[in-house]
């Protein structure tokens, strides 16, 4: 994945001077025009090459003579630097709807040009990049034979084999209360997977706003999170406590506690959810803070952070209330 | 007075904001001028309902006209709701057809009938045409604004042509050539144009194009516009004749529109940032409601090896080993399998995937069993109390991780395949089906080797 423009730039784009005149101009376009020079616009640059404005060729065409290329030129205009990020580059382009923009340097020097098509490009292969990201995906390959997919994605999995012991040790933190109440262990996925649900949208929504708003205000965006998974954690907790006691009289129907398990499984998915909801809001956004990009922690990583939060929440609720 | 230009340009939200209301109204007008239409709507967007109303007022109609071509369609329609009928014919003058449409889709049909009067026959016409397309057909976004010349015109002529419409239209990289009833020839590119002396004939410099139908699938038509990368894309009628052209930037626009929702798909979201939180928790619930009753299978199945688990808590603690590794792989391969349908693959390719997926979590199994064994036999050691029968918690574990994934990767490569085969969309439909799948599986595998070996070696 390229990472800056300095990579990326393209030098197939004509310059001008400010002094000439239309005419001129026109003419040197003609002479220096190949199949591929990207001639929307016309760079206009002092003799330093530093840029001081643009062109439209659609300016230049309609301009008559006698008129400098100063007049014509546009003194506000967007561009982006060698330093600027992928991610920038592609909004600038959307932004501004044009086909090319130009890259220059801190001092101002006209480096390149970055055109639409590479922008497009760079969303395609940006895109995909946060599917694979998501999914501890280091290749994407449809003809990769088998081994060689293997030996890609073993090192991930094998961290995340690591990871998992995480999890394990919270369990076995938890063994005396397991031992005494087995009929826990059956709710222990519902709780898992709906933490991880509710965290996985609002990572999603993150993300997305990451990566292609990158304008957008995060406090509010955090705000408006905290409360959709406030909504959402009372209601699946109510569903869920639902779920339970419903499981327990029709299948298990020795045990006597039945309402109490359903009420600690309802208050372990209300908190559980509630924490799996910040996460997911939160995390992208620290990562990035730490310059980390967010895509790539956030699937697996996010997993194991939720699934030791909500077995503590869970077994700790129902040591306390259950033994 | 360029340096300060540019300071404001990237300074960008609030400090621009701060920036224009500093200074005075002669000021901020000089500042209006040139202004790109995105930063306008930048500018605009950042300020309160007053001071937007007052930031109004200070553009002109060509300028309003780039606002509200750049405004979300719902915003720009509820600017226009308080526009009074002049007001709106003035700004509409300056706009794209296609930019008057958007609008006119968020506007209720009285409304749009009584805007349409206010166009000139032809703008209208267009506007009624386009307005009848469906979002995901490639007409939705194409713009009916561009020059065409025929094969016989003098390029001369082609010249004055362009230089008398260039004004009017989004790009002019080519000009489109037809014939007398409009059907379409091919381009001319225009670097071909400038080149050319007259006397010559356009017959003799064009060239013939890539052209899409209007009714065609959008998200195929971007697809070619950005494999091919072709800036201004000819759009036809089912006769051939020239209806328009889509532009880069609106093709790139629809594009990324169709990545964001394939991923709001993947990961079960339904909403854009626009939505209240409210709104946003209510399309969410049902997701998380239906995952969590797909979550009773699990249970039940766990219920029937209660025997089992409750002599052996080790089974349990070691479940979440299993679990997530299996899951993982599964996401691994689900991904391939979706980027893979999205790309539209063929037949024996997609074929050919399930086979080298299947194969590949057979060798990742085996290797992930070797490792998980040695892995329990060292979790045990460290927590003695769990057990004293590493060697067969290891086994189990080993044998578990070994069939589960392989049997894991292949219902992560195939379903996805199934899903889409029966017409269902495989993005939103196959991470929710192959988890329960999964893990129902995973842990009938697991308990059920358990129960096994432990029946046999231990019981």
């Amino acid at each position: 994945m390229i990472k800056s423009l300095k990579e990326l730039k393209r030098t197939n784009y004509l310059t001008l001077s400010k002094d000439i005149d239309v005419k001129d101009a026109m003419r040197i376009v003609i002479n220096n025009v190949t199949n591929e020079t990207m001639i929307d616009d016309l760079y206009v640059v002092d003799n330093k090459n530093k840029l001081i404005g643009v062109v439209s060729l659609k300016a230049l065409i309609i301009a008559r003579s006698p008129a400098t290329i100063e007049s014509l030129m546009k003194s506000k205009y967007p561009q982006l630097f060698e330093e600027s990020s992928v991610v920038e580059a592609i909004d600038m382009v959307q932004k501004y709807d044009t086909n090319a923009l130009p890259i220059v340097s801190k001092s101002n020097t006209l480096k390149g040009i970055i055109t639409a098509e590479d922008a497009l490009d760079l969303l395609k292969e940006e895109s995909l990049e946060d599917y694979r990201k998501m999914a501890s995906l280091n290749e994407y390959d449809v003809n990769a034979s088998a081994l060689m997919r293997s030996k890609k994605r073993l090192p991930w999995l094998v961290i995340l084999l690591g990871l998992s012991l995480i999890t394990a040790s919270v369990l076995s933190f938890f063994e005396a209360t397991i031992e005494q109440i087995v009929l826990l262990i059956l709710f222990q996925p519902m709780i898992l997977d709906a933490a991880g649900n509710i965290s996985t949208q609002s990572l999603a929504k993150t993300i997305l706003l990451l990566n292609h708003e990158p304008d957008a205000n995060m406090n509010k965006h955090i705000k408006n999170e905290l409360v959709i998974g406030l909504i959402n954690s009372l209601f699946s907790s109510m569903i869920g406590f639902a779920i339970a006691y419903f499981f327990l009289v029709v299948f298990a129907k020795n045990e006597p506690r039945n309402i109490e398990i359903s009420l600690v499984i309802g208050l372990t998915l209300f908190i559980a959810l509630l924490i799996g909801a910040a996460t997911g809001a939160f995390v992208p956004i620290i990562l990035k803070k730490l310059k980390i990009d967010p895509s790539v922690a956030s699937g697996p990583f996010m997993t194991t952070l939720n699934d030791v939060f909500s077995l503590i929440v869970y077994f700790t609720l129902a040591t306390v209330f259950l033994i | 007075m360029i340096k300060l230009a540019r300071l404001f340009l990237y300074e960008g939200g609030k400090n621009m904001k701060e920036a224009f209301f500093n200074r005075s109204i002669e000021e901020q007008k000089d500042y209006l001028v040139g202004l790109h239409a995105s930063d306008l709507v930048e500018l605009y967007e950042s300020l309160e309902t007053v001071e937007k109303e007052a930031l109004f007022q200070l553009l002109t109609d060509e300028q309003k006209a780039d606002l509200l071509a750049y405004l979300e369609p719902l915003d720009a329609a509820n600017v226009i709701e308080e526009l009074n009928l002049q007001e709106t014919k003035d700004i509409f003058y300056h706009m794209e057809p296609d930019d008057i449409t958007d609008i006119l889709n968020e506007l209720e049909e009285n409304q749009q009938e009584e805007l349409l009067e206010l166009l000139d026959d032809e703008t209208k016409e267009d506007i009624e045409q386009l307005i009848d397309y469906l979002d995901d057909q490639a007409g939705s976004i194409m713009t009916p604004d561009l020059i065409s010349v025929t094969a016989e015109m003098d390029v001369k002529d082609a010249m004055k042509k362009l230089v008398l419409l260039a004004p009017e239209v989004e790009s002019i990289n080519q000009l489109f050539v037809v014939d007398k009833h409009d059907t379409f020839l091919g381009v001319l590119p225009l670097k071909k144009l400038i080149k050319a002396k007259s006397p010559m004939k356009v017959e003799a410099l064009y060239e013939t194009s890539l052209f899409v139908y209007d009714t065609d699938d959008l998200e195929e038509v971007t697809d070619l516009i950005q494999e091919e990368g072709i800036y201004e894309m000819p759009v036809l009628n089912d006769q051939n004749v020239l209806l328009g052209m889509i532009t880069f930037d609106d093709a790139i626009d629809a594009y990324e529109e169709e990545i964001i929702e394939d991923f709001q798909k993947l990961t079960m979201l339904s909403e854009d940032s626009q939505t209240k939180p409210l709104m946003s928790a209510i399309t969410r619930l049902p997701w998380l409601a239906l995952l969590m009753v797909l979550s009773l299978p699990i249970a039940r199945l766990s219920l029937s090896f209660e025997a089992t688990i409750s002599a052996y808590t080790i089974i349990i603690i070691l479940q979440p080993l299993i679990l997530s590794m299996v899951g993982n792989a599964g996401t691994q391969t689900l991904t391939v399998s979706l980027i893979m349908l999205s790309d539209k693959e063929e037949k024996h390719v997609i074929k050919n995937n399930i086979i080298e997926e299947f194969l590949s979590g057979l060798t990742t199994g085996l290797v992930l069993s070797v490792i998980a064994f040695v892995v329990t036999n060292l979790f045990i050691a460290f927590n003695p109390s769990l057990s004293e029968d590493p060697i067969i918690f290891g086994l189990i574990v080993s044998l578990s991780v070994f069939l589960s994934l392989a049997f894991g990767t292949f219902a992560s490569s195939i379903i996805p395949v199934l899903v889409n085969k029966i017409g269902l969309d495989p993005a939103s439909a196959s991470g929710p089906l192959i988890t329960t799948v999964i893990d129902i599986a995973t842990i009938g595998i697991y308990y059920g080797i358990a129960s096994f070996v432990i029946g046999g070696l231990l019981g």
